[in-house]
């Protein structure tokens, strides 16, 4: 059942030059933290030399905080950490406070080197999360990273206090998957309160968090997180792999990551999903993916992914599963309508007549008497007013967006129609197909949607069906030979897993969904017990009401 | 120069190849003159005339709030005739289209009116209506007595455009209704000869005389508003169509007329009635009327073949509501009904009887599809009779079989008006009839 990684297809193969020489380069990188590389600089047992240095490499910056003290009176220390990212109530209240109320002995013993360090500091640092560290590179890093660090005169050696707090958004409902049934919790940008968030999900060692750093200049942490006894191995290697290829300045998203370790990347689909509420992600490790959590964002990414995963909103599984099964089943409709309705229009009112009923069809023409322009042309001009107006609210302030779209749908639905510019039929068209395009659950898809409907409505307005149909066939080609992470795109249609269709047009019931995905899940594929579904008992003579009386 | 981006180079450019056809063969919707009817004449001793009824969107499909407030003052004229001739239809479509400004499109027909003197001609004449692309084989055909241009003067009433009146007058089940594609088909099988259902002009005043007193006044009205603002030639045409009889061709060519009740017979032994009414006098009051509805009849032809002599077997089975009567007879007794019910077989056997009469003594014309029947029954013996068919069907016996039955008598047993005259009050309930 196990499939290895499979490159996807590809109609000429990259020339092998140029993969020896990629390779080569992120070879040489390895871990280039921090950076610029500090290796000319070297830790020497002088306090005052090493502030020297580390003042040095800070360019003095204002927001580096470096303070000297005695440890018990007697050994000379130093404190070095970045306002605003360490904890400076932590760092003075405690930690500056005990070192300096040590009892001279140790202090002392400190400075005469009369007993180990870590011996010392075990005994006289207050805090749990500490690491030794021994060279200048670790020592920026850590400050850098919201650490407080502490080093002491005589000695290579220095200790980081993990002090890091700063300020952040609390945990928030997550504005773009909001639920009317299910948790409110979504993302944040702190990284750790979202592994946290995870985490209280899945109370289980088996939940791995694995860091990475990536970015020259921003290193962001990345943290990859999988159930260690569900996901893939090669598929972890594989995305280890492509993350460790990204060298770049900076990642400020989650969209970078994406579109770093993407499979096609110049295919307008989106290969990776990305969500804000952690019950999708849990949900999403459960079926044996990987979630990755970038710091400085409130998106996980989820690896890997396949279509049917945007047609899938995690409210289908807190509603009852016929409702969703009907909601997902009109969301296939809403897809097509998005993509499609226009084109359809334009290909029925220019070419194909004669598959209107007589009366539509004359309607239609009425409508249509004196439209300056042809079908195509204005459902091109129709549909690219609407998204100047809907990336005009997107961008603007949401009570000036409002603003705008009230004159929009004025401008657009009254004054263009009776002015005589836009037949009637076309502004309900569009309107339509656009909110259709809203009513698809995940944004990245309806955007990738809404282009193809572009390309769909030129087809359609040149060849008429013909053109359609051209269109959708290039799109399905393309599609199925799409992969992420080597799991094909279309899975589980083509190619053809039957038990997972139990979650793809329809919803079905939980306790009938005894399997995960079979290309996903495969290293467990049993999630629960086959009989599970609720039967009450055969009920006896008497009321259960009645006899609790 | 390509090495890079070779595949994007390629997918530009057979992307780019399919604008190159540059919207071949593209027709708005408004320039379209959307034929709704059409009528095919004889014009001469060799040429045809074509007369087709092009709507006019702007008037009847609502249209554009632009300019015309409320369109109350306009004048409504729901489409425009256009009629020419040529040698052939073809020719004569074409000359249409010098005339008008938009392209003829005729997927939206709606009727074919074939003028008496084609029919004579011979219906090879339609062949254009069957092979051009456009055109539908679901299109009716009906038949003109005189000029099948003149029908196309109708004026507007409920519906505003002729092919819409008697598309929906053929939608009525009223009437024999066929189709292009049954046209051709009956004409085509050796074993049965096509008939099609003929249109009655109708005067203003014999149109709203036969309705009832309110919807006469009303119809005068709306007649007088169009002669007075639409077009001229209308006061001289007809104010309404009827449905009556039909046109009976052999070997493709018009030979004579069916009446009303020959055609209604005729619909019965082609199984073509779906749901109708038969009226009848009563059993016992010979100047009295009643009334049966059908909607569920069967037709089945078995033909009996011993020695040379052929006899087709026609089984009728149907069921209907009563639907009115006048003789004042209580119906709370399964035997007075039964009586209706033979009342009502007799009269249905003088239906077809007429229609036979017609065909086997008359026309000598198998005008119900009985060699069909044969064919399919017996093709051996098929084989020998098919190429004088008709006058073997002529020489044929026809013994008929009805099963009719009354299954509802409506929401009173007794008359209204009392009691019934036989039953002295026998209050009866009809239980499960």
């Amino acid at each position: 059942m196990p499939r290895p990684y499979r490159k996807p297809l590809r109609l000429f193969q990259r020339q092998k030059k140029k993969a020896s020489h990629s390779g080569g380069s992120s070879g040489g990188q390895g871990k280039k933290f921090p950076y610029p590389p500090l290796d000319h600089y070297t830790f020497v047992p002088d306090l005052k030399a090493n502030l020297e240095q580390l003042k040095e490499i800070f360019l003095n910056s204002s927001d580096v905080v470096k303070r000297d003290f005695l440890i018990g009176g007697q050994a000379k220390a130093a404190i070095i950490y970045i306002d605003g990212l360490a904890d400076k109530k932590l760092i003075e209240d405690t930690l500056l406070r005990t070192l300096q109320h040590v009892p001279p002995e140790l202090g002392r013993a400190l400075v005469e080197k009369t007993a180990p360090l870590d011996r010392i500091l075990e005994i006289i640092v207050p805090l749990a999360d500490v690491s030794p560290i021994e060279s200048i590179s670790d020592i920026v890093n850590h400050v850098l990273c919201g650490d407080a660090v502490l080093l002491f005169d005589g000695y290579t050696k220095a200790l980081a206090t993990s002090t890091r707090s700063w300020e952040h958004r609390s945990i928030d409902e997550p504005l773009t998957e909001s639920a009317v049934r299910g948790s409110r919790e979504g993302f944040v940008e702190n990284l750790r309160t979202n592994t946290a968030l995870i985490r209280r999900r899945l109370k289980t060692p088996a939940l791995r968090v694995e860091n990475l750093c990536l970015g020259r200049y921003s290193q962001t942490n990345v943290a990859l997180v999988y159930l260690h006894t569900l996901a893939d191995p090669t598929l972890l290697q594989e995305i280890r792999r492509r993350l460790e290829r990204i060298n770049i300045d900076g990642i400020l998203e989650s969209a970078y990551i994406e579109e770093l370790i993407e499979d096609n990347p110049a295919s307008p689909f989106p290969q990776i999903d990305h969500t804000e509420r952690p019950d999708k992600v849990v949900a999403a490790l459960l079926e044996g993916r990987v979630a990755l959590l970038i710091d400085n964002t409130p998106y996980a990414l989820i690896i890997p992914t396949v279509f049917i995963q945007f047609m899938q909103a995690s409210e289908d599984y807190y509603e009852r599963y016929w409702l969703a099964s009907f909601l997902r089943l009109i969301r296939f409709v809403v897809l097509n309508i998005a993509l499609l309705l226009p084109s359809i229009y334009v290909a029925v009112s220019t070419y194909h007549q004669e598959m209107l009923p007589t009366r539509l069809l004359i309607r239609l023409a009425a409508q249509r008497e004196g439209v300056p322009f042809p079908a195509l042309v204005e459902a091109l001009l129709l549909e690219l007013v609407f998204e100047v107006l809907r990336e005009a609210g997107v961008r603007l302030p949401r009570m000036v967006g409002q603003a705008v779209s009230i004159v929009g749908a004025l401008v657009i639905g009254e004054a263009a129609v009776s002015a005589g510019l836009f037949s009637p039929a076309m502004v309900i068209v569009v309107a339509l197909t656009g909110i259709s395009s809203f009513a698809l659950p995940i944004f990245a898809m309806a955007i990738t949607i809404r282009l193809l409907r572009f390309i769909m409505l030129i087809l359609a307005g040149v060849l008429g069906f013909y053109g359609i149909m051209i269109g959708l066939l290039a799109i399905l080609i393309h599609l199925t030979t799409l992969r992420s992470f080597g799991v094909d795109y279309l899975s589980p249609v083509t190619p053809y897993h039957v038990r997972d269709f139990k979650d793809v047009f329809i919803r079905t019931p939980l306790w009938a969904r005894h399997t995960r995905p079979t290309r996903i899940g495969y290293r467990d594929p049993w999630r629960q017990d086959t009989r599970l579904r609720p039967t009450p008992p055969k009920s006896s003579n008497q009321d259960p009401a009645e006899g609790g009386d | 120069m390509f090495g890079k981006h070779i595949r994007l180079y390629l997918i530009g450019a057979v992307l780019g190849m399919l604008l190159l056809t540059g919207c071949w063969s593209r027709r708005e919707i408004e320039e379209l003159a959307l034929v709704m009817a059409a009528a095919a004449d004889a014009e001469g001793d060799n040429n045809v005339r074509l007369s087709v009824f092009i709507v006019n969107p702007r008037e009847i499909g609502g249209g554009q709030p632009s300019g015309s407030g409320g369109g109350g003052g306009t004048n409504k004229v729901p489409g425009e005739i256009v009629s020419t001739t040529g040698s052939d239809f073809t020719e004569a479509a074409r000359r249409i289209e010098e005339q008008i400004p938009r392209r003829l499109f005729w997927s939206h027909n709606r009727v074919i009116i074939v003028g008496d003197k084609l029919a004579r001609r011979g219906l090879s004449w339609l062949d254009w209506f069957s092979r051009d692309r456009q055109m539908r084989l679901t299109t009716p055909v009906v038949l003109a007595p005189g000029e099948a241009r003149e029908v196309l003067d109708l004026p507007p009433g409920v519906e505003l455009v002729p092919g819409e009146i008697i598309s929906g007058i053929l939608n009525n089940h009223v009437t024999l209704k066929v189709e292009l594609k049954e046209l051709l088909s009956m004409w085509q099988a050796k074993g049965d000869n096509p008939v099609i259902p003929r249109i009655t002009l109708v005067s203003a005043q014999e149109h709203s005389g036969s309705k009832t007193q309110g919807a006469g006044g009303t119809g005068q009205q709306s007649q007088e508003q169009g002669g007075g603002e639409g077009r001229t030639q209308r006061k001289a045409g007809p104010a309404a169509i009827r449905f009556e009889g039909a046109g009976v061709f052999k070997e493709g060519k018009l030979i004579g007329y069916l009446d009303h009740l020959e055609t209604l017979g005729t619909m019965w032994l082609r199984g073509e009635v779906k749901e109708g009414v038969l009226t009848f006098n009563c059993p016992e009051h010979p100047s009295e009327r009643v009334s049966v509805r059908f909607h569920r009849a069967q037709t089945q032809v078995t033909p009996q073949v011993e020695g040379d002599k052929i006899t087709f077997l026609v089984k009728i089975n149907s069921e209907g509501d009563l639907m009115e009567q006048t003789c004042q007879e209580s119906l709370a007794t399964p035997e007075k009904i039964e009586e209706l019910e033979k009342a009502l077989y007799h009269e249905l056997n003088k239906r077809v009887q007429a229609a036979l009469d017609k065909a086997q003594r008359e026309l000598k014309t198998d005008i119900f599809g009985f060699g069909e029947v044969l064919h399919r029954e017996n093709p051996k013996l098929w084989r020998q009779v098919e190429d004088n068919w008709n006058e073997i069907f002529a020489g044929a016996e026809v013994k008929l079989e009805a099963q009719v039955s009354i299954r509802r008598i409506g929401m009173s047993y007794n008359p209204a008006g009392g009691q019934g005259r036989n039953t002295g009050g026998k209050r009866v309930s009809p239980g499960g009839r």
